[in-house]
């Protein structure tokens, strides 16, 4: 399925929770997000937990405090959609505490849901691709470091050289089946332990705990 | 004109009479006339006759705006029956919705659009494009170029009806667009594209003059339009006679309404038409549409009893009406018609031969939320 027609599907998907009193605005927004296919929920005043199955979530930010939001939010991974009736400096805050994706002025009209929906769902989704490739560079450069502190050992304690010990790590971790990681990690721990016990040789740093 | 402007209830009427889409927003014109006349002669709204104001917008979008807020804002009118193009009913929409105002709006429409203020009269895509991707690759191939003029309709039009041929099994052989209005060299490029890429059939949403140099290029380029038509669903059958039924018998035409549909509310409609327009016009979806609209509001306004364009709408939500194109409902989750799907194929005289009809109304999906693009409508809706 191609472009367009995607983007319609994945909003149809989405598990929709309206977080808004049942006034006209609410009416109006759950009427127009079923009219575009989707399922919809709505809750008020904010509950204390919301329903495990939930992904997508429009609130009302003007009508609750924002505490009382976060924590029913905590720490779940949802597209968050701000429904704002203020450009008062709290309603700015509590978007920016809650970290909105898209905000929808009232009183509500039905244009302009349909795009503030789409560019949360695509925000929500582009920003988990980064949080996801930031923790992936974490560990990779993690274990870069890792690598380097046991090639510097081979190169210190057992005199080779450079090419050498990345050699050994690579073959023992292929021989293995393990990351060069893990097999560096095991040997920066075994000097470690050497050290601690008096029997290094060259790497005299003190050992770490 | 003082006394009748107290005495009736005025309305305004917003259909261009020059530009590039005259055939069609005169046949708007000719229906929408022809229904305040009947209603006027049968004694008006609540002992009141409709008095129209009408102005020409000339095809341009920017004057629509400009006059749709004079007629709300200066002239004191709630309801306007109007707009031909989603062009131009995208550029008034905003002046409807901030004077609180009623458009009714009668073309086919591209749908993805929902607004209180607006009664959309016209079909929806999965009313007219799903049987018609059906029949194209059923009667002619797999192979489909598209066409379109360069604006919101053609191209959500296109893009649905490029989903559904895939979907069904068929391929895109090409997709060109046209600026709106243009009649030159940029129609015998795209001439020279179908000839090259050799499509099994064309569907076009290219509208107005481009459409008519179109039709007529296409029927000069010698293409057995028998084996390799042209599909739309805008080409009806005014524009045919504006054209020539001889440069255009064998195209396809996806509506809810033609000329040829036989009931009781059609004959009377087509005599009405004929008698005030003349024996040789011939009526359309673009008339009848018009039409039927002005009937939709004259019983929502009577049931209201006043000019409120808030509760006009509201009354005429969920209400039945018989047609010209048979029975309809106004549906009163998304605001357009469930209206009978067709398709007919252009004949020697310009008429239509109605090669398939669906047999009952369906329901209008602007979102297309709930079409399902597998479904064999032609078997299922038949």
């Amino acid at each position: 399925m191609k472009g367009a027609r995607r983007i319609m599907e994945e909003l149809r998907r989405a598990r929709v929770l309206v977080l808004h009193p049942d006034d006209e605005d609410g009416a109006l927004l759950r009427d127009h997000l079923r009219r575009l296919g989707c399922e919809v929920a709505m809750a008020w005043p904010v509950p204390r937990h919301l329903p495990e199955e939930i992904d997508t979530l429009f609130v009302s930010v003007d009508d609750a405090p924002v505490e009382e939001i976060a924590a029913t939010i905590e720490a779940r991974d949802l597209a968050l959609i701000a429904i704002a009736t203020y450009e008062s400096p709290t309603t700015l805050k509590a978007i920016y505490d809650l970290n909105a994706h898209g905000v929808l002025s009232k009183p509500l009209r039905p244009l302009g849901i349909l795009t503030q929906f789409t560019l949360a769902l695509y925000r929500h989704r582009y920003e988990a691709q980064l949080s996801a490739k930031v923790r992936k560079l974490e560990d990779t450069l993690k274990g870069r470091r890792l690598v380097d502190r046991a090639i510097r050992l081979l190169i210190d304690v057992q005199g080779m050289e450079e090419d050498a010990a990345y050699r050994l790590l690579r073959d023992q971790a292929t021989a293995e089946r393990v990351t060069l990681i893990s097999i560096a990690e095991e040997i920066v721990a075994a000097y470690e332990t050497m050290a601690r016990l008096g029997l290094g040789r060259g790497d005299s740093r003190a050992p770490k705990k | 004109m003082a006394s009748e402007t107290q005495d009736g209830w005025r309305i305004g009427v917003l259909f261009s009479q020059s530009g590039t889409t005259h055939v069609t927003e005169r046949d708007h014109l000719r229906g929408t006339l022809l229904a305040v006349e009947e209603i006027n002669e049968a004694g008006g709204v609540l002992g009141r006759p409709l008095v129209p104001v009408s102005y020409d917008p000339g095809a341009e979008s920017a004057a629509f705006r400009a006059l749709a807020r004079r007629m709300l804002a200066e002239d004191e009118i709630d309801v306007i029956f109007g707009c031909s193009t989603s062009a131009s009913r995208k550029a008034v929409l905003p002046i409807i919705e901030r004077y609180n105002g009623l458009l009714f709006y009668p073309s086919m429409y591209e749908g993805f659009e929902y607004c209180e203020n607006l009664l959309y009269t016209g079909a929806t895509l999965n009313q007219t494009c799903l049987p018609l991707a059906e029949y194209l690759l059923a009667h002619h191939g797999r192979r489909i170029f598209f066409v379109g003029s360069d604006y919101i309709f053609p191209r959500e039009s296109n893009r649905v009806m490029r989903d559904l041929i895939e979907s069904k099994g068929g391929e895109v052989a090409g997709e060109v667009y046209l600026p709106l209005g243009a009649t030159g060299p940029a129609v015998e490029e795209l001439i020279d594209a179908i000839r090259i890429a050799r499509p099994d059939a064309v569907f076009s949403t290219v509208i107005g003059t481009s459409a008519h140099a179109f039709y007529r290029l296409y029927d000069r380029a010698g293409i057995d339009r028998a084996a390799h038509p042209v599909a739309s669903l805008t080409m009806a059958e005014s524009e045919i006679a504006h054209i020539g039924p001889a440069h255009c018998d064998g195209h396809i035409l996806a509506a809810t309404y033609f000329q040829t549909l036989e009931n009781d509310a059609n004959r009377r409609f087509t005599a009405a038409y004929h008698g005030r327009y003349g024996s040789a016009e011939r009526t359309s979806t673009w008339s009848e549409v018009a039409y039927m609209q002005v009937h939709l509001f004259a019983r929502g306004l009577a049931r209201v009893g006043q000019m409120d364009p808030g509760r006009i709408g509201r009354a005429l939500m969920g209400e039945e009406f018989d047609m010209p194109e048979g029975r309809v409902r106004v549906d009163p989750e998304t605001r357009p018609l469930w209206l009978t799907p067709r398709i007919g194929r252009v004949r020697a005289d310009g008429l239509f031969d109605i090669v398939w009809g669906g047999g009952a109304p369906t329901r209008p999906d602007p979102y297309l939320a709930t079409t399902r693009f597998e479904e064999a409508s032609l078997r299922e809706w038949a």
